[in-house]
């Protein structure tokens, strides 16, 4: 009885050993892990800090130039020895040596882009906990667009606005074609909607019934929608150097934009979804600064208006004896329809770049 | 007497397994936030950056408008060779020959800022010069 006490007591210390052990090996390689990512989480922490100033510190350098721009300074600076910046007299100024804030060092240099134009750059670098070398770097163009000038410009590329007739227009390169963004509005003289032919020069304004063209031009149809034009006038309307598109060239503005079915020869709708991609946003589409199309309405040669918000329709300069091929938008489609209708309609014209 | 001596062992290995499991939640835990503090922090150099591309385009259209007032191109600027790190103009509208409102965009890691910037053409007798009427910048966002 005595010796197998002892044999009992002898065993269960050996196994309590053994656990106690296996418990002080867990818990140190836990408390390690611990320790180790809760210093690993501290330099974290203190490097997101450290970014974070980095990046206001930056961004400070940067408008400090422009700050030196906006007083019209910029043109004074002695560029290529620009390595920082500092407040002088309440106002900044570039200096020759780089900045020093702290543990962080900053520097700004200005490089010159062209002669419009200076690029600015503004790196700052700090030691890490770790050891490492942090940098936040900022770039930023600053443009000598401040202070006076004579320039009064001119449509130079695509892209550029155009003036012609006393209104301006937007242009925009669309499958390598450069179109006009809005609704040609050249207004040599009026006509009502009565009168209509085709082969007399005929140009509308939607909802005008008279013969005068100022006063034509004062109305808010003429603002918006441009003029409509019979066919012989719209042959001529555009300014120099641009014209009437043919109707492949319609065909490729329409099937830039189709996904799938798109016939150049056909007389139908078709070309989804080139219909809702080419509509002004206003009218459900998405172009807001490409072909923009509004809904200007028609004259019909049955001696009205029609459609004004409802529909869109644009001459090509591709024709037979007294028809010619249009493009019809309609609100709530989002395919075109190809069609060729009478020349002595009133449609929309927007010239393309070329002779 | 034998059973109190044999639970010995238990307690000892349960009390390792509950702080083991308390080890690993503060695991969790602290790397989460280290993780988070991180991304924070390149969150905001996104936005940061983003906001610098869009000042970028912006002061091209302001140079643009003065060296013509025409002017109405469609630029875009890649300042590397990421080509979902960009600036652009989304529309440049016109209101008669002297208001300009161009609305731009930089987009750098994902974020965007948008800026809209209203400028008056004023003139004098042979001069010009440009006014901003008004800046107005976007809150950033994730796209």
């Amino acid at each position: 009885m005595e010796r197998e006490e002892i044999f009992y007591r002898d065993k269960e210390k050996g196994v309590g050993l053994f656990e106690v052990l296996l418990a002080v090996a867990v818990f140190s390689i836990g408390v390690a892990t611990v320790a180790n990512l809760f210093l690993g989480s501290y330099t974290s922490s203190v490097y997101s800090t450290e970014k974070n100033q980095a990046i206001m510190l930056a961004k400070e350098g940067i408008e400090a130039v422009r700050s030196i721009s906006n007083l019209g300074e910029i043109s004074e600076l002695e560029i290529n020895g620009c390595k920082g910046v500092e407040i002088v007299v309440g106002k900044w100024a570039l200096k020759e040596t780089v900045d020093v804030i702290g543990d962080f060092t900053r520097e700004v240099n200005i490089n010159i882009i062209n002669e419009a134009m200076w690029g600015v750059t503004s790196l700052v670098t700090w030691q890490t906990m770790r050891g490492l070398t942090g940098e936040v770097l900022l770039s930023e163009n600053v443009a000598s667009w401040r202070g006076e000038f004579v320039e009064s410009g001119a449509w130079v590329s695509c892209g550029d606005f155009l003036e012609y007739g006393g209104r301006i227009y937007g242009t925009v390169e669309i499958n390598s074609l450069c179109w006009f963004q809005e609704n040609l509005a050249y207004l040599p003289s009026v006509s009502g909607p009565a009168s209509g032919s085709t082969t007399i020069f005929h140009y509308y304004v939607y909802d005008y019934d008279g013969s005068s063209v100022d006063t034509a031009k004062e109305k808010s149809n003429y603002r918006d929608y441009g003029v409509l034009y019979n066919y012989v006038a719209a042959l001529t309307a555009c300014p120099t150097g641009w014209r009437l598109p043919t109707d492949t060239e319609l065909y490729n503005l329409e099937n830039y934009y189709v996904t799938e079915g798109c016939s150049s020869s056909r007389e139908v709708w078709e070309c989804d979804p080139a219909g809702k991609k080419i509509k002004n946003y206003r009218w459900g589409g998405e172009s807001g600064n490409k072909f923009s199309a509004d809904m200007g309405g028609v004259r019909s040669p049955n001696n009205y208006f029609n459609l004004l918000g409802v529909s869109a329709s644009f001459w090509s300069s591709t024709d037979s004896v007294d028809s010619a091929w249009v493009r019809f938008l309609y609100l709530h489609e989002d395919r075109i329809l190809r069609y060729e209708y009478d020349k002595a309609h009133g449609f929309s014209v927007r010239c393309v770049l070329g002779e | 007497m034998k059973k109190i001596k044999k639970e010995n062992g238990y307690v000892a290995l349960f009390s390792t397994i509950i702080m083991g499991a308390i080890f690993i939640l503060l695991f969790v835990g602290m790397f989460s936030l280290a993780v988070g503090g991180i991304k924070r922090t390149a969150d905001k150099e996104n936005m940061f950056q983003a906001a610098s591309l869009a000042n970028i385009c912006a002061e091209e259209i302001l140079s643009g408008i003065k060296n013509n007032i025409y002017y109405g191109s469609g630029y875009e600027f890649f300042p590397d060779e990421n080509p979902e790190n960009f600036c652009r103009v989304e529309r440049i509208l016109r209101y008669g020959d002297h208001l300009r409102i161009f609305t731009v965009e930089g987009q750098y890691g994902g974020y965007k800022k948008r800026i809209e910037v209203e400028v008056l053409i004023e003139e004098g007798v042979g001069i010009r010069w440009l006014e901003i009427v008004s800046w107005k910048e976007s809150t950033d966002f994730l796209e």
